[in-house]
């Protein structure tokens, strides 16, 4: 396990560097000259030119590519080419609030989502289960963004109940959470569902209750544990997903997370803060990942890790 | 067949309730404010308020106003720099430079020597007093530190001299007529030299700003806000709201549920479409005022066939209906620009003096046919998600009724200056802001002091005819004089369709309609100094 452990870890690092390189190319690659728009209207082409080398772009784009990866080793992830803000102090300030969300929302997802997708199992073409199926097929279908927008206007605007935006308190959270989660609520409920359906139609959950075991202790015991490796994927492909993916929420609700910060960045070209926050977010992807795969031990004795 | 049925209805059902709980929040989105914070805020205990939130769109970059880059930063740092900091003069409601930390002002007669007189009862937040020395000492620094911005925003300022406490002298490089606007400019507010040499430079002195004005500033959160407190010691009286959140939210529609909710006060630089949904029985209100932000097309004289074809540039120029822009843009507000100034600079000519191009598709054609057009798909750059994308799309048809062939392509920052720069794209909407009342920012376009990006091989052959204009408009001292001047230059431009001036945009701000002296600036400025609860 320890080994297995270390050899994933040791495997962040290519993946890492792939895609800082992958993105590092890309953005340079694009047009345009992050020089020009940090100038004024009135610079001069020489001001222009002394902004670019003192920015480093004048070097070639694999040399720029390696001096940013020599700084990151340093510890030393630059400042905003913009505001000339540190961006090691800013991801610091902000990946918490964007973790913070994922977390609510990923235990909140798997709180409701795997006993209503057991129960849909369980209670397969029943009444039950069509009015959750179609429930999750709304949710599904719902973008989050426009979710967002309703829950403000219904639990904000008319009813005063919850803040429209920002951070602080715990209140803060329940509208991004349930805009961020719905739709993760929606889609693990009917994975939960098929894979709860495909052990119950097992062998082994037949001879349990034909031992004579509880319906209860055959659902939760043989079927829902033989079935949590799957969904137990699916929850930390969401964690990610937010991580990375929750700018509209963010920005809907005024979060000063990880995802803006980088949304606003690349629209400006601001290399350092790019790099930097997609540094971050990769390794906290990798990091769930091998934590998802992890778990998937404790969970199923099966599964061991070489 | 029972089961089927009962699985149709239940379905029906739920798509019914769906689509109504749809319906009610949009229905409502107007905004009634009759429950929850909102009600409290808005109505019965606002007189005992003494807080404001004020919504921006974008978080405030620069908190050393020396350092500021161009015009552009104003109206997203403008909302700190006018709360912490003070300037010589401020524009007045009609935008003419009124005396605030100076009392009064003498010019040389020739025009070189600006002497100011001072009020002697200001201090700074941290207790030290302002005298003249601070005062020269923040033109120095604003020359040394961002030479390429002075030149611009304080043009004409070589250095300073200090005659005493309360009185000092800018000394000019060639005569200044506009000087007092200038000083009215982010640029233009008085720094402590003591504590700047404290603090060890702009570095320091941004980390913890401090200024003369209203308020102080607290604290501020990356993403999130920025916090001050009323300066109770202000020299022009203690601000009525004593604590200010400066909250950013990007989202148009959250700034304005958290208006209509009372989760915040103020909205800066509001968004007009909302503003002209807000219902009538909202806790909220707005108000708005001509912008001096000019919405223009530049065209690509790198392109021979732009550059060499002024019966295109002159077709496009008349085929262009500006009251359909300003319906479909600006939802019938702001003002149509038949010139690349707005009306109301004290140098901005009479209606009559300049030749006006109008809108004429007959005339268009007739450009069209004697130009040398071949049909070519010509391109628009415009800012991804501006107001200018929506503009190129409606010039797109209008030019499509005359036979002109255009494609638009949104883009973002990086490639629409580029693009804008090398003038390499056909053409370019962009919005070109006012920093002084005067004189439009010429930036790169016609100042002479200015050798510039743009390089002179690929440009408007009558660049030379425009500078010459320029120059003399600076210099000008004779206010008639230079109106013609400015008529004149105007006039070259429209006959030779060197840019095309499309209109005046409007600076909007809405507000809890408890909350007194608010209103929107030409210039979109916004002291809350001023502002009370009722």
């Amino acid at each position: 396990m320890l080994k297995y452990t270390i050899k994933r870890v040791l495997m962040l690092i290519p993946t890492i560097i792939g895609i800082t390189l992958f993105i590092y190319l890309i953005m340079s690659l694009v047009p345009g000259d992050p020089a020009e728009l940090l100038s004024p209207p009135e610079a001069t082409a020489a001001e222009v030119q002394a902004l670019r080398v003192e920015m480093g772009l004048d070097k070639p784009i694999l040399v720029q590519y390696l001096n940013y990866m020599w700084d990151i080793l340093h510890g030393d992830f630059g400042v905003s080419w913009f505001t000339q803000q540190p961006v090691a102090d800013e991801i610091l300030h902000r990946m918490p609030y964007t973790l913070t969300l994922g977390v609510y929302s990923t235990i909140i997802a798997s709180l409701i989502s795997i006993p209503l997708g057991t129960l849909t199992a369980v209670k397969h073409n029943t009444w039950i289960d069509y009015v959750l199926t179609f429930l999750c097929l709304v949710f599904a279908a719902m973008p989050n963004f426009w979710l967002g927008i309703i829950l403000q206007i219904n639990l904000s605007l008319n009813t005063g109940w919850l803040p429209a935006y920002g951070m602080g308190t715990p209140a803060h959270y329940v509208l991004p959470v349930i805009a961020v989660c719905a739709s993760s609520v929606a889609n693990n409920i009917r994975s939960t569902r098929t894979w709860v359906l495909d052990v119950i139609r097992s062998d082994y959950v037949r001879t349990a209750r034909a031992k004579g075991a509880s319906e209860f202790v055959v659902i939760m015991k043989h079927a829902l544990r033989n079935a949590l490796l799957p969904i137990i994927t699916g929850f930390g492909s969401s964690f990610a997903g937010v991580l990375g993916g929750s700018v509209v929420i963010e920005t809907v609700f005024a979060i000063p997370g990880i995802s803006t910060y980088l949304t606003s960045a690349v629209k400006t070209r601001d290399m350092p803060i790019i790099m930097g926050s997609i540094l971050v977010i990769s390794v906290f992807v990798g990091v769930v990942n091998l934590l998802v795969d992890l778990m998937y031990s404790v969970i199923d004795p099966r599964v061991k890790y070489e | 067949m029972k089961k089927t049925r009962f699985r149709k209805v239940l379905s029906l059902m739920m798509a019914l309730a769906l689509t109504a709980m749809t319906l009610v929040s949009c229905g409502s989105s107007g905004g009634t404010g009759t429950a929850g914070s909102g009600a409290t805020s808005g109505d019965g205990t606002a007189a005992s308020k003494d807080s404001l939130t004020v919504v921006t769109y974008a978080e405030p970059v620069g908190y050393f106003p020396q350092n500021v880059n161009y015009s552009a930063d104003k109206t997203r740092d403008g909302i700190v720099f006018q709360q912490i900091y003070d300037t010589l003069f401020r524009l007045d409601e009609d935008g003419n430079p009124m005396p605030w930390l100076a009392t009064d002002y003498e010019v040389s007669e020739d025009g070189l020597e600006w002497t100011f007189t001072l009020r002697d009862d200001v201090y700074f937040h941290n207790g030290d007093k302002m005298t003249a020395e601070d005062v020269v000492f923040s033109w120095e620094t604003a020359l040394e530190e961002n030479p390429t911005s002075a030149t611009s925003m304080l043009n004409g300022l070589a250095g300073g001299e200090v005659i005493d406490d309360t009185h000092c002298k800018a000394i000019m490089s060639h005569v200044s007529p506009a000087f007092l606007n200038m000083l009215c400019t982010q640029m233009g507010v008085v720094i402590s030299k003591d504590y700047y040499e404290e603090v060890g430079g702009a570095d320091g002195y941004a980390a913890n700003p401090v200024g003369t004005g209203a308020y102080k500033y607290v604290s501020r959160s990356s993403g999130e806000n920025v916090v001050f407190e009323a300066n109770e010691d202000y020299w022009a009286g203690a601000p009525s709201i004593k604590n200010v959140t400066v909250t950013v939210i990007s989202n148009i529609n959250t700034q304005f549920v958290a208006l209509e909710s009372g989760d915040a006060d103020v909205v800066i630089n509001a968004d007009l479409a909302s503003c002209t949904r807000m219902a009538e029985n909202s806790i909220a209100t707005w108000d708005h005022a001509d912008s001096t932000t000019r919405t223009l097309i530049s065209f690509g004289w790198a392109n021979d066939y732009i550059r060499n074809d002024l019966n295109l540039r002159m077709a496009i120029q008349s085929a262009i209906n500006k009251q359909d822009l300003l319906d479909g843009v600006l939802y019938g507000y702001g003002k149509i620009l038949d010139i690349d100034v707005v009306t109301g600079f004290p140098t901005s000519p009479e209606e009559g003096t300049y030749t006006v191009i109008p809108y004429d598709q007959d005339a268009a054609r007739e450009y069209l046919a004697n130009s040398n057009y071949d049909g070519r798909e010509l391109e628009i750059y415009v800012i991804s998600g501006s107001t200018c994308e929506k503009a190129a799309q409606i010039i797109q048809g209008q030019l499509a009724e005359v036979g002109i062939t255009v494609a638009v392509v949104p883009c973002d920052n990086a490639t629409f200056s580029a693009a804008q720069r090398a003038a390499t794209a056909d053409m370019v909407i962009y919005d070109n802001t006012n920093v002084w009342f005067d004189f439009c920012n010429p930036g790169a376009s016609y100042n002479p002091d200015m050798e510039t990006t743009f390089t002179y091989d690929k440009y408007f052959e009558g660049v030379d005819v425009l500078k010459d204009y320029y120059s003399r408009i600076m210099l000008e001292q004779d206010q008639e004089a230079r109106k013609q001047l400015m008529a004149d230059l105007m006039s070259y431009n429209n006959e030779n369709a060197y840019q095309i001036p499309l209109y005046a945009g409007v600076n909007a701000v809405a507000y809890n309609k408890n909350l007194q002296g608010v209103s929107a600036s030409p210039v979109a400025d916004f002291y809350i100094g001023n502002m009370s609860w009722a």
